[in-house]
C-alpha cells in the first residue's frame, strides 16, 4: 500500500492547534514555550486529561520548524542547573505562523462539509 | 518515585534510546533531551494524580510510537538514505516497546486482591462456652393401683 504523502507546506489539525495555542501563549505575554507547556495548553483546547504523545509532539514540532512557522533554542545551562532540572528547548513562533494559521482556518473552512445520508425509512 | 513509576521511566529513556539508534549525535542528544525534560516536568506537576500518572506516560509513549518511527524513517532518508535498516529495526524495538507497555499495563490492572486474612485461634477460644446441657428429666414411675379389697377366702364367716 503507497504511503499516504501530504502536500507541501499543508498543516495537520494538530500543527494549527499548536501555532494557535503558540499565538494564546504569546498574546498572554509568553512569547517562548517548551514542549510540557504546549502539552498542556493542547490537552486544555481539546479538553483531554491525556496529554498529546510524545512522538507526536515532538515530531510536529520539528515539522513547524522545518516549515519555518516555529524557532526553537535550548534555554542557557545556568538556569537549569540553578533549578536542579533538566535543559528546556524553546520554541516561539515567527511572523509566517499567523498568515499560515489564516490560511490553514480559511481552507478548513471552505472545504465542502459532508452531508450525512439520509437514514432509509423502515419498511 | 513508586517502583511502577520508576518503571515506566526507564521503558520511556529505553525506548526514546532505541529509535534513535545510531542517528547523528547531536540530533540523538536533542531528542533525548528534549524527552528527559518532558518526563521531568510531568512527574513534577502529576506526582499527586496516584496511578493516572504511570498511565498517562505509558499512553503518551505508546501513542507515539508510529511518529517515533516515522521521524526516525524521515530523518535517515533525508540524512543517510537508508530505509530498509530503519524499517525493520524500527518494527523490531516497536515491538519489545509495545510487549513491554502491555506488560505494565496487565500489572496495573491484574494486580492481585488482597485476600481476607482467616480468623486467628484466639477468637474461638475467647469465645463464650456452649450452654450447660438441660437436666435429665425424672424417671417415669407408674401410677399407683387402685385399693382393692381383700379376696375373700373358703372357710371364712
Amino acid at each position: 500500500m503507497p504511503a499516504v504523502r501530504r502536500k507541501p507546506g499543508v498543516l495537520l489539525p494538530l500543527e494549527i492547534t499548536i501555532c494557535a495555542c503558540a499565538a494564546e501563549l504569546r498574546a498572554s505575554g509568553i512569547e517562548e514555550f517548551y514542549g510540557y507547556q504546549l502539552a498542556k495548553l493542547v490537552g486544555d483546547r481539546q479538553r483531554t486529561r491525556l496529554l498529546t504523545a510524545y512522538g507526536t509532539l515532538y515530531r510536529a514540532l520539528d515539522r513547524l520548524q522545518s516549515m519555518g512557522l516555529l524557532t526553537s533554542r535550548w534555554e542557557a545551562p545556568e538556569i537549569p542547573a540553578q533549578e536542579n532540572r533538566p535543559g528546556r528547548r524553546l520554541y516561539a513562533l515567527t511572523g509566517a505562523a499567523d498568515a499560515a494559521i489564516d490560511e490553514a482556518e480559511r481552507a478548513a473552512r471552505a472545504r465542502p462539509r459532508v452531508r450525512p445520508r439520509p437514514k432509509l425509512a423502515r419498511a | 518515585m513508586t517502583p511502577l513509576l520508576r518503571l515506566v521511566v526507564v521503558i520511556v529513556r529505553a525506548w526514546t534510546d532505541c529509535y534513535t539508534w545510531r542517528m547523528d549525535p547531536d540530533v540523538r542528544a536533542a531528542r533525548i533531551a528534549q524527552i528527559e525534560s518532558d518526563l521531568w516536568e510531568e512527574l513534577r506537576e502529576r506526582s499527586s494524580e496516584g496511578m493516572r500518572l504511570p498511565l498517562s506516560i505509558v499512553a503518551r509513549l505508546v501513542l507515539g510510537i508510529p511518529d517515533d518511527l516515522a521521524w526516525r524513517t524521515t530523518h535517515d532518508l533525508i540524512f543517510e538514505g537508508s530505509v530498509k535498516r530503519s524499517a525493520a529495526f524500527g518494527a523490531i524495538v516497536s515491538v519489545v516497546t509495545l510487549i513491554a507497555a502491555i506488560v505494565v499495563w496487565v500489572g496495573i490492572v491484574m494486580a492481585p486482591a488482597k485476600l481476607p486474612e482467616p480468623p486467628s485461634m484466639m477468637l474461638f477460644s475467647a469465645a463464650p462456652g456452649p450452654p450447660p446441657p438441660p437436666p435429665p428429666p425424672p424417671p417415669h414411675r407408674p401410677p399407683p393401683p387402685p385399693c382393692q379389697p381383700p379376696a375373700f377366702t373358703a372357710g371364712c364367716r
